[in-house]
């Protein structure tokens, strides 16, 4: 009797689930469960494998950084092997990635991704992958390579052995899903929604309401105040373009309010409230409409940027054209890069990063041109008001004065055991996904729902063999607009910010929104391929982006008088790299790794003059007190590099903290005195309103007296003293060095802790050219450096490593690279043979399936 | 000695089953082979009506295999790292889950084998004719 009842009880424990843990049976078996993932964790010296659809044998070798060279006699080939080669390195990470895509995440991790998966969907972004399938032709190139892609993908995943399934399957109890050529577009959306969503129209609504709609257009401006454009202009050097700022207007009484809940309602951005105590003065408020979900630590410059700079020969030493880009995006680990080297003889060798899921390289070099990019940042999101039938149950819209119905399209959210988890009607108009927002129901209109043109145009970049070959080969990408700079052998450099931008009808604006009951809002066509913001070969001799306002709005261009975008980021990254480009003639391979990491900032360049001049102002004036002569002390004492050693730059963010805070303190409904701001005005208008030292803004409301500038500025720097003594000791105590207080964090993409690496110092601060603001987990993602010569020469990293295995050498063995902010040379052989021995660590060969 | 010998002769052979079961089958290959043992014994060797040797056998069989297949995988991949990680995924010392991963199998078999020898008495007690 006790043996049947043990009997019971190990069965049950060994195949039932309780709560998050995986069955005890399958977990604990140590041929096929968790512990067999140490098996896998390293790649063997030989494995050979096979594809279905494979022409001819494809040879791969994994050089000593981890990185697979594929050799194949087609590209088909060439991206079948691709797609076997990521799955076997980062099988749950594509999954993951593809899900998050197609608003099915909940079918691999149950409930808690319910509410990602509603925002994906009812960004309508599954449908739209369903539609760019349908709309491609099953014979053009495009095709062929995502089901290729796709068939490498499914032959690893029939082919590998009990040891290989990843463990975040087995901790989760899940086998891996068969892959499918449309989750290469669900990918793209993904990325899509990452770097091109915004919802501009709705915060400048909302900052409307609380202070009007003149100061409104102010503070989240057309034109960044602040200007160093991408495409060069007459004016070299950071230049302000006014100064003045509006002042606020009266508070909208009703809207003050309502404006919050109005975000609330369609934005999938955290919007968290600070009721209770008043907060510390110079602590980041909650994440406002402005700076929320992609924009990490509110209150401070987006990090989700990236930067790419090329110098032409003439003002590089060795007299050759040099290229360095860095994406700035999610820092995970494994990380979002994947490297690889592909040839197929006479057609195709290219090496460079894909994102695991995509086939295809998306940043890297031939031996003729290298390319990288930076996001644009362009408004490529429109909103409409529409009129509806029924403000509650919908089923028309109103379009000029006729009913239209509306598409419904019913999304069913299941579990991992295929249970139905909910079930919803998402609704759509000719312009896109319908919801409720501005107190009524709005559409939305959105270039990455009629994408399809960036497949294209990433797979036939590397067939170029110049930078004009290159501009041409990509004119039909689309989405994400990107900042494309390329490089080639003969020395040219190029720029062009690339993408689809919607032409609206009237004043063009799309930071408003439209509309919906007429045809007349909608959209006139698409901007033409001569007027996007480009340069070549400038005289200058370089060119850098850095997510800045492509061009200057008060300069001749061809873009001059386009709506491309609003509230742009400020172009401190900008600045700071064009002066040290202007400055050397002679740069070098080491110049350009070296500048990747740079701690100067040209941000903290322009705010502290202002805070010193405004505490030796206010110490004349007999009113700056010992505190306050004790912070200017310290401020004066920073040369302003944001080294892991110096002890100086925490106080002057939190001055800035301070400032940003008394400076919009009018952003705070009046009725939520306590609440969070409205919105944060970059940077680059805190600038301009520097320039004004009367402006009302700098008036604190809750105090009968008038204060200025200075009043503002001196204190913020005193009470910034106070605060960072309290948090962290005395001014040289060493706990204010900068590598303790701010820290790189690689999260797991299921947020395992014993698999992230936490709390790296690294050197860097909120808009250095490696930037570290908000909570650490964005910066660089991939460091690349190409010197085009007679031989390419190219070196790079990234965070993270090639293997998804958290328990392989391989999973996070760049990090300390990355951290020194050093590079490795990239290896790129011509042919099978071009590794020495000693160089290759494994070796994969890919026959056609039997 | 003989018997002691005979006996180990018989643990290496059941160890080895278990070891080719859960390859074959997973961790349901160590209750099918137990239980088949456990029946197997009780009807061949005439053992105590609770198979309590041949339960015995199986227990220690079974630990024996999956430490077997641990010091496997420990030889072929970085498993201390994987216990640890583990272990802090689990909020607990890795060591426990390495022991689980010990007992669970013994305990598993032990039942299976014990189960079975009780069935094969039970089923030969039946088929024995009724004496009045």
């Amino acid at each position: 009797m006790i043996a049947v009842l043990v009997l019971s009880a190990c069965i049950a424990i060994g195949s039932i689930r309780f709560g998050p843990a995986p069955p005890l049976g399958p977990a604990l078996d140590p041929v096929h469960g968790i512990w067999a993932v140490a098996r896998s964790a390293e790649l063997p010296r030989t494995a050979a494998g096979h594809i279905p659809g494979l022409s001819a044998r494809v040879d791969v070798r994994y050089d000593g950084r981890n990185v697979p060279h594929i050799f194949a006699t087609s590209e088909a080939d060439a991206y079948r092997a691709l797609g076997y080669v990521v799955a076997r390195d980062r099988l749950f990470q594509i999954e993951v990635q593809v899900r998050a895509g197609a608003g099915t995440l909940t079918e691999l991790v149950g409930a808690p991704a319910l509410s990602e998966d509603r925002d994906t969907r009812r960004l309508g972004m599954p449908r739209a992958a369903e539609r760019m399938l349908a709309a491609l032709d099953t014979t053009s190139a495009d095709a062929i390579e995502m089901r290729a892609y796709a068939d490498g993908v499914n032959a690893w995943i029939d082919q590998m052995g009990p040891a290989d399934l990843p463990i975040e399957y087995q901790l989760l109890g899940r086998r891996p899903r068969r892959w499918a050529p449309i989750d290469a577009l669900h990918l793209l959306n993904r990325m899509s929604r990452t770097l091109s969503y915004d919802r501009v129209e709705s915060a400048r609504e909302v900052v409307a309401r609380v202070v009007g709609d003149s100061a409104a257009r102010a503070l989240l401006p057309l034109h960044s105040p602040l200007q160093q454009p991408i495409v060069p202009s007459a004016s070299a050097v950071l230049r302000l373009r006014t100064d003045r700022l509006p002042p606020p207007g009266p508070p909208d009484a009703d809207g003050s309010t309502m404006g919050v809940a109005a975000l609330r309602d369609g934005s999938s951005r955290a919007f968290g409230a600070t009721g209770g105590a008043p907060p510390d003065p110079t602590a980041d408020p909650a994440p406002d409409a402005t700076h929320g979900a992609t924009h990490p630590g509110a209150g401070v410059e987006a990090t989700l940027g990236s930067n790419n700079w090329a110098v032409s020969p003439r003002r590089t030493q060795a007299g050759y054209a040099l290229l360095a880009g860095d994406p700035h995006l999610e820092m995970t680990l494994p990380s979002l890069w994947y490297e690889v080297h592909l040839v197929v003889p006479g057609q195709l060798d290219v090496a460079g990063v894909t994102i695991p899921g995509g086939p295809g390289v998306i940043l890297g070099f031939t031996r003729d041109v290298a390319w990288t990019f930076t996001n644009t940042g362009s408004d490529v999101m429109d909103y409409y008001a529409e009129t509806v039938d029924d403000r509650r149950d919908p089923t028309q819209y109103r379009l000029d004065g006729v009913w239209h119905p509306l598409e419904r399209r019913l999304e069913t959210y299941r579990g991992p055991a295929g249970e139905i988890l909910a079930r919803e009607v998402v609704l759509y108009t000719h312009r896109g996904p319908l919801r409720p927002g501005g107190g009524g129901w709005q559409s939305m209109r959105w270039t990455a729902l009629e994408g399809g043109g960036a497949f294209g145009a990433l797979r036939a970049a590397p067939h170029a063999h110049s930078t004009a070959e290159w501009l041409r080969a990509t004119a039909g990408y689309d989405v994400p607009a990107q900042n494309m700079l390329v490089a080639d052998r003969s020395g040219s450099i190029a720029i062009r910010s690339t993408g689809r931008y919607p032409l609206r009808p009237g004043d063009g604006r799309g930071d408003v929104v439209r509309d919906g009951s007429t045809s007349a809002s909608d959209w006139t066509g698409a901007l033409s391929l001569d007027r996007y913001p480009a340069a070549i070969d400038p005289p200058q001799g370089y060119l850098a982006s850095n997510n800045q306002e492509p061009v200057d709005p008060d300069a001749p261009s061809a873009a001059r008088g386009v709506y491309l975008g609003a509230d742009w980021p400020s172009p401190w990254r900008a600045a700071h790299i064009n002066a040290l480009l202007r400055a050397d003639s002679l740069v070098t391979p080491d110049d350009m790794r070296r500048w990747q990491t740079d701690p100067g900032s040209a941000r903290a360049d322009y705010f502290v003059p202002y805070f010193l001049n405004a505490l030796r102002r206010a110490d004349s004036g007999g009113h700056a007190g010992p505190r306050g002569r004790d912070a200017a002390r310290l401020l004066g004492e920073w040369d302003r590099r944001y080294t892991r050693e110096n002890d100086r730059a925490v106080l002057f963010e939190a001055a800035m903290r301070a400032l940003r805070n008394r400076a919009w303190i009018r952003l705070i409904p009046p009725r939520q005195p306590h609440g969070p701001r409205v919105a944060t005005p970059s940077d680059a208008v805190l600038a301009e309103l520097l320039a004004d030292p009367k402006s009302l803004w700098w008036d604190d409301p809750r105090t009968p007296a008038i204060e200025t500038r200075d009043d503002g500025l001196t204190a913020s720097l005193t009470v910034a003293l106070d605060s960072v003594t309290a948090r962290y000791g005395p001014p040289d105590g060493g706990g204010w060095e900068w590598a303790r207080i701010r820290h790189a964090n690689f999260n797991h993409l299921l947020y395992m802790r014993p698999f992230s690496r936490l709390g790296l110092p690294v050197q860097g601060g909120i808009e250095t050219l490696s930037p570290s603001s908000g909570g650490g987990t964005e910066g660089p993602s991939w460091r690349m450096v190409v010197q085009l010569g007679p031989e390419v020469h190219a070196w790079a990293t990234y965070p993270g490593g090639q293997s998804g295995n958290p328990v392989s050498t391989r999973y996070a063995d760049r990090l300390p690279q990355w951290l020194a902010g050093t590079l490795d040379s990239v290896r790129m052989p011509h042919a099978v043979s071009g590794l020495a021995p000693s160089d290759i660590r494994a070796t994969l060969t890919l026959d056609p399936a039997r | 000695m003989t018997r002691i010998a005979a006996y180990l002769g018989q643990l290496i052979l059941v160890t080895v089953a278990l070891i080719a079961a859960t390859a074959a089958i997973g961790w349901w290959g160590i209750a099918i082979a137990a239980f088949v043992w456990g029946m197997w014994a009780a009807h061949s060797t005439q053992q105590d009506a609770h198979g309590t040797r041949a339960a015995t056998c199986a227990s220690i069989a079974a630990a024996l295999a999956w430490t077997s297949l641990l010091l496997w995988t420990a030889a072929r991949g970085p498993l201390p790292a994987l216990i640890t990680a583990l272990g802090q995924i689990a909020g607990a010392p890795g060591s426990v889950l390495v022991v689980a991963t010990v007992l669970f199998p013994a305990l598993l078999a032990w039942s299976a084998a014990t189960v079975g020898s009780a069935l094969s008495a039970y089923l030969v007690r039946q088929s024995l004719p009724t004496s009045h």
